[in-house]
């Protein structure tokens, strides 16, 4: 038997990704993103963003239906981002979904955003394992979840208690007059610079916890800056930089190993945009192995926002024979991580 | 022909199927901030009231506003999608438009509806209900000739000392709307089609940031500057000393035999703010993998304020510079702040010193951070 064709639509953020997704496999991969309209206020602007979906919209659809080489009459499934994300922007989405529900008379499915950052695994490394922690780190989340069952159950175990990691990426960025989104430059800046050279604080780092902090880290390395500019010494950006995403690495990477062994779990997913950056990449790993950890993170292209995440976790969802959302279905800007599927 | 129409450009939701003559059925629900949650099942019950299915729609009319961009886009994202989907054309009608047609023709009027912050979108219609004006957004006082012109729409309700008689309606009707664009498109009355497109009026509210905010404190009237510390620093040194470590408080001669050290040996900082000398701290350099933290101190009144974790940032970096493995220090087991302070910045307690400060016989504890 052929699986669903799920169309998956997300527009929690700056980007509007339509995805379709048949099983495991992914078909297509449509995002058009507004970031280019946010670098030069430093920040994604809200209202910029649900503009910006509201154009993408209907093209990015029509692209991945053209990628895809299928006709809106075969999608058999609708899935949305019903949130946690901005709260006019993920209206957006929802909106658009229900009328292709209801213009198709397909099912409609809100899935979770976080959660759908997961279940993307699937369409690069196949079936996740079961229970996995997950690591999600991104412009807007920190968080350790319990996997026992992507389209059933999740389970927070930690999350920043004030900065998401990628936040503290923009705004040391630009206290290094890098530009926005602050995780590539400075990324490519750490390259050239010494991790060592500047020891940065790690938030939380020994409070027993799965929690996460990195406002305190973002000043630290303000304070660092402006006390060198003060006295008029040069700063050497690389290696701030390196520093910087050294301690960001760390922290993250040590939780979520503690997260592994105290929940006894042999598998480690980690998403969200920041799991584009390299060193995370690299500590992960390193760490991982040396725990007995095996650890899958999906492609770069797929850790960032994405239609196919929300389509993956759709078809999952559709696989299982659960209950679809109903067409009054709400944006929920903070719904939590337990709620995969809102009904 | 059958036309669906929405309008959620304002806190009411109002949607209607026409079949080009009348109304066949409607549904319309007053709930400002839920117009995502209402529209769709509201669109499912007028087509399932009316007996028929989304098939045999033949256009989508949809308010583009003016009116709150959240609601605003609920409405447009829909009408887009319906039209592309089934396949079936998309009008856009201005929503003061559809005020207006609500009103008796004879005289000029106003249509004013809510624009939050003390503002209504509004237009101009002459005696024919044909828009002379707008859509404009702007306070309602700031409207000329308003006072002696008749309003229609929520505007004039919310500020009545800026116009003159407030008339009906005050929202947009999906039946009207749908009127509108199932009508005849000629005659001199006939209400222009738009795309759907939101009038937003205003631009996004953002505004390019400055440089980056200062994170060293306000009460500061002067940034926190570090130095190597100098003979002539003493003085301000031992009172600090004496104020903060009664106890076992480094003399004078203590000092001067540190100074004593070549530079390859040892690294002093004060940290400055203005003219006055707030901290100071010191490492020996011994030579082997371990640099000695040797003293850290902060006047009480700038405690907080990042001075001894810069200090102490500094310090680590010589050792670093220098080739040193690990940072080794004490800290007195009674100085929680201290111990937080190094725990922070990546110390581990790595032993005791029983009764190290004397007379009092309060324990040492050893941190040790490792460098790379």
């Amino acid at each position: 038997m052929v699986s669903p064709l799920v169309l998956g639509i997300e527009t929690s953020c700056d980007e509007t990704g339509i995805g379709l997704v048949r099983g495991h496999d992914l078909l297509a991969d449509a995002v058009a993103s507004s970031v280019d309209e946010h670098a030069r206020f430093g920040g994604v602007v809200p209202e910029v963003a649900s503009r910006a979906h509201l154009e993408a919209m209907i093209p990015a659809f029509d692209r991945a239906l053209a990628t895809a080489g299928v006709k809106p009459g075969q999608i058999d499934a609708v899935a949305v981002t019903a949130g946690p994300g901005l709260a006019g922007a993920l209206l957006v989405g929802v909106a658009a979904a229900k009328a292709y529900a209801f213009a198709l008379g397909k099912p409609l499915y809100g899935v979770n955003h976080l959660a759908a950052h997961i279940a993307v695994d699937q369409l690069e490394h196949g079936t996740l394992p079961s229970p996995a922690v997950a690591l999600l780190v991104s412009g807007g989340h920190s968080s350790l979840l319990l996997v026992p069952d992507v389209a059933e159950e999740v389970i927070p175990l930690g999350a920043t208690i004030d900065d998401a990691a990628g936040e503290a990426y923009d705004k040391v960025a630009r206290v290094l007059g890098m530009p926005f989104p602050g995780g590539p430059p400075i990324d490519e800046a750490a390259r050239d610079g010494d991790p060592a050279a500047i020891s940065f604080p790690r938030g939380k780092y020994r409070d027993g916890t799965l929690d996460f902090s990195f406002a305190g880290l973002k000043t630290a390395v303000a304070r660092w800056v402006e006390a060198r500019q003060a006295t008029g010494e040069p700063v050497h950006a690389p290696d701030v930089a390196a520093s910087f995403q050294e301690a960001v690495a760390d922290v993250l990477t040590r939780k979520a190993v503690q997260a592994c062994e105290r929940h006894d779990v042999t598998d480690l997913i980690i998403g969200g945009g920041v799991a584009a950056n390299s060193r995370l990449r690299s500590l992960a790993a390193e760490r991982c192995a040396a725990a007995g950890i095996k650890l899958r993170v999906p492609r770069p292209g797929l850790c960032t926002d994405n239609g196919a995440m929300v389509a993956a976790l759709g078809a999952e969802v559709v696989s299982r024979g659960l209950a679809p959302s109903p067409l009054d279905l709400p944006a929920d800007s903070s719904l939590p991580v337990t709620e995969v599927v809102v009904r | 022909m059958l036309v669906v129409g929405f309008d959620t450009a304002t806190p009411v939701v109002s949607v209607a199927l026409h079949d080009g003559e009348r109304v066949v059925s409607e549904a319309s629900a007053a709930d400002g901030r839920r117009h995502g949650e209402l529209l769709a099942p509201m669109i499912a019950k007028v087509l399932a009231d009316a007996g028929v299915s989304r098939a045999d729609l033949s256009a989508v009319a949809v308010g583009v506003g003016p009116g709150p961009y959240t609601g605003l886009r609920v409405g447009v994202v829909t009408a887009r999608v319906l039209g592309a989907v089934l396949g079936i054309g998309v009008h856009g009608v201005c929503s003061l438009d559809v005020i207006a047609a609500g009103v008796p023709r004879g005289r000029e009027f106003l249509v004013a509806t809510d624009a939050r912050r003390k503002e209504v979108y509004w237009a101009r219609y002459d005696a024919a209900g044909t828009r002379v004006e707008g859509p404009l957004v702007g306070r309602a006082d700031s409207i000329s000739g308003a006072a002696g012109l008749p309003v229609a729409g929520r505007g004039g309700q919310l500020y009545p000392e800026a116009f003159g008689a407030v008339i009906g309606p005050a929202y947009p009707d999906a039946r009207t709307l749908c009127a509108l664009a199932a009508g005849p498109r000629t005659g001199s009355a006939a209400v222009p089609l738009l795309p759907a497109e939101p009038l937003y009026l205003r631009r996004p509210d953002a505004r390019e940031p400055g440089p980056p905010k200062r994170v060293t404190p306000p009460g500061s009237p002067s940034p926190v500057r570090l130095r190597e510390m100098r003979r002539a620093d003493m003085a301000a040194i031992i009172a600090l000393e004496q104020e903060l470590f009664p106890e076992d408080a480094w003399t004078p001669e203590m000092f001067a035999a540190e100074f004593a050290q070549p530079p390859s040996r040892r690294l002093y900082l004060v940290a400055e703010q203005g003219d006055a000398l707030i901290g100071y701290a010191g490492m020996m350099f011994t030579g082997g993998s371990q640099a000695d933290l040797v003293t850290l101190a902060v006047t009480p009144a700038r405690w907080g304020a990042g001075t001894g974790a810069a200090l102490l940032l500094a310090l680590v970096d010589e050792a670093g510079k220098r080739g040193y493995q690990e940072v080794l220090l004490e800290v007195r087991e009674d100085n929680p702040r201290a111990r937080r302070l190094y725990l922070r910045h990546g110390f581990d307690e790595v032993g005791i010193r029983r009764g190290y400060y004397q007379p009092s016989g309060v324990d040492a504890v050893v941190m040790r951070k490792v460098l790379r």
